[in-house]
């Protein structure tokens, strides 16, 4: 009860916990947008048309293991599972996850665990499985196809971005 | 940020100021972050560009020499409570995760005692750079490509400086401490100083702890009827179903067995997690 209160009274005298809020749903959108941008461009051309579906691979894998982790900590409970599936669907789940944990939202509970471990989850799945290898074959396919769109400049400065956001989150909140 | 963490590990957690500089400080830490993510990023791509061998060799070679110095170290097994081959695969898997995170974002939370190691993860932070400079001299980049990373790597130094300067510095020790995964297991017992602390150890992987089980089952054995009386938060039937048989006294045993019992009916890797959740104090972190 303590823990939640003071949470909540640091979320209330800080600006600077709302504005970190906005800014990982934002960048958790733009990073979607960019990614699926650069995938069309790639699937387009024969020559980058593996490169495309290898990305996608990597943002369904991350989905997955997201919409593996609500199921987990969610169990027995269908409709909550359908509100949070669709939270990762729409790539908001880091900005609800650092709501959530700025808050000081209490575990409930049919939770597995607590909102700041949801979102070290949530964020350390999205880094490794999308971001990470994301931004590698992005650069990668820079190089070896001499491809230097705006696009896809514009795409793996966005993950770095994210990515950074993301892990600045897991060691501050 | 979290209270029940800074009183837990308080040499760990509250290494950020308050006021103003707040946000200052996060936003160093999420353009470093960013900036050795394409430093490294663009070094591994131009290995690849050259030769993928290169690339995989190094990777292999680097994880292979972190994962020697843990297991010399005693130092393998990951806190969470889990035996067996299950136990072991999970703790290779969350070191090699770790490691892949640290090595292309520099994750701060990571320098902690439970994963790379204060001192580790400084080195690895610098030598990740200095690899990067490494990969553009064997693909022989050019200007540009030397620009890119010197300029990249330059202001990732300048990132983390300014961050080192506006943190406590109280906490600075904390990038260079050569302290061990087990050793932070243990020191809630032997310095945690009142019992809520002290009990995490029992939630540990018990092989980070065999150093002291003597004297946490001395501790345990003499304290258990006033826990029993005063019934203090953390001492709850999940907690109870966690400690070993032979610390409880034989009067109380038949009630901990019976939640055991329930404990294993409802057991499942959710549960586990949800048990620790409540004394973690270093996520996966």
């Amino acid at each position: 009860m303590l823990n939640v209160v003071a949470k909540r009274l640091l979320g209330e005298v800080s600006w600077g916990l709302k504005m970190r809020v906005a800014m990982g749903a934002g960048l958790s959108i733009l990073d979607m947008a960019t990614d699926i941008f650069v995938i069309m461009g790639y699937v387009g051309k024969e020559k980058t048309k593996g490169y495309g579906w290898s990305l996608l691979g990597m943002i369904v894998a991350s989905m997955v293991i997201q919409l593996l982790m609500v199921f987990a900590q969610n169990k027995g409970k269908p409709w909550v599972i359908a509100k949070e599936a669709l939270i990762v669907l729409t790539a908001m789940k880091p900005a609800v996850d650092a709501s959530r944990v700025v808050s000081g939202h209490e575990m409930e509970e049919h939770h597995a665990w607590d909102a700041k471990t949801e979102l070290v989850f949530t964020k350390g799945i999205e880094m490794v499985c999308e971001s990470i290898p994301g931004c590698l074959l992005q650069l990668y396919v820079l190089l070896k196809v001499r491809n230097v769109s705006r696009a896809t400049v514009g795409s793996v400065l966005v993950s770095a971005m994210t990515t950074g956001f993301n892990s600045a989150t897991i060691s501050f909140e | 940020m979290d209270p029940q963490k800074r009183r837990a590990t308080p040499d760990f957690y509250g290494y950020i100021p308050d006021g103003g500089s707040r946000t200052v400080i996060f936003g160093c830490m999420m353009l470093n972050s960013a900036l050795l993510l394409l430093i490294r990023g663009l070094s591994a791509a131009m290995l690849m560009v050259v030769n993928k061998r290169y690339f995989v060799g190094y990777m292999a070679g680097d994880m292979a020499l972190y994962l020697l110095q843990k297991v010399l170290r005693g130092d393998f097994h990951y806190w969470l409570p889990v035996d067996g081959a299950f136990g072991l695969f999970m703790s290779l898997m969350v070191r090699v995760i770790v490691k892949i995170l640290t090595d292309f974002t520099g994750v701060i939370q990571f320098r902690g005692d439970a994963e790379l190691g204060g001192l580790f993860w400084t080195a690895n932070m610098f030598l990740a750079v200095v690899a990067s400079f490494v990969c553009v001299w064997i693909s022989d980049g050019g200007r540009t490509a030397w620009m890119l990373v010197g300029g990249a790597s330059g202001a990732w130094v300048m990132t983390f400086a300014l961050f080192l300067l506006l943190m406590k510095k109280e906490y600075r020790r904390t990038f260079w401490s050569t302290r061990t995964g087990k050793q932070w297991t243990m020191n809630f017992f032997l310095k945690g100083g009142e019992d809520g602390v002290r009990k995490s150890t029992m939630g540990h992987n018990k092989k980070q702890w065999r150093e002291i089980r003597g004297d946490v089952k001395e501790w345990a054995l003499e304290n258990w009827w006033r826990w029993e009386e005063e019934r203090p938060a953390w001492f709850t039937e999940a907690w109870i179903a966690k400690v070993p048989p032979d610390m409880i006294p034989e009067e109380a045993e038949a009630e901990a067995k019976g939640f055991r019992e329930s404990a294993r009916r409802r057991s499942s890797p959710a549960m586990v997690a949800r048990e620790e959740s409540s004394m973690r104090v270093h996520p996966i972190s």
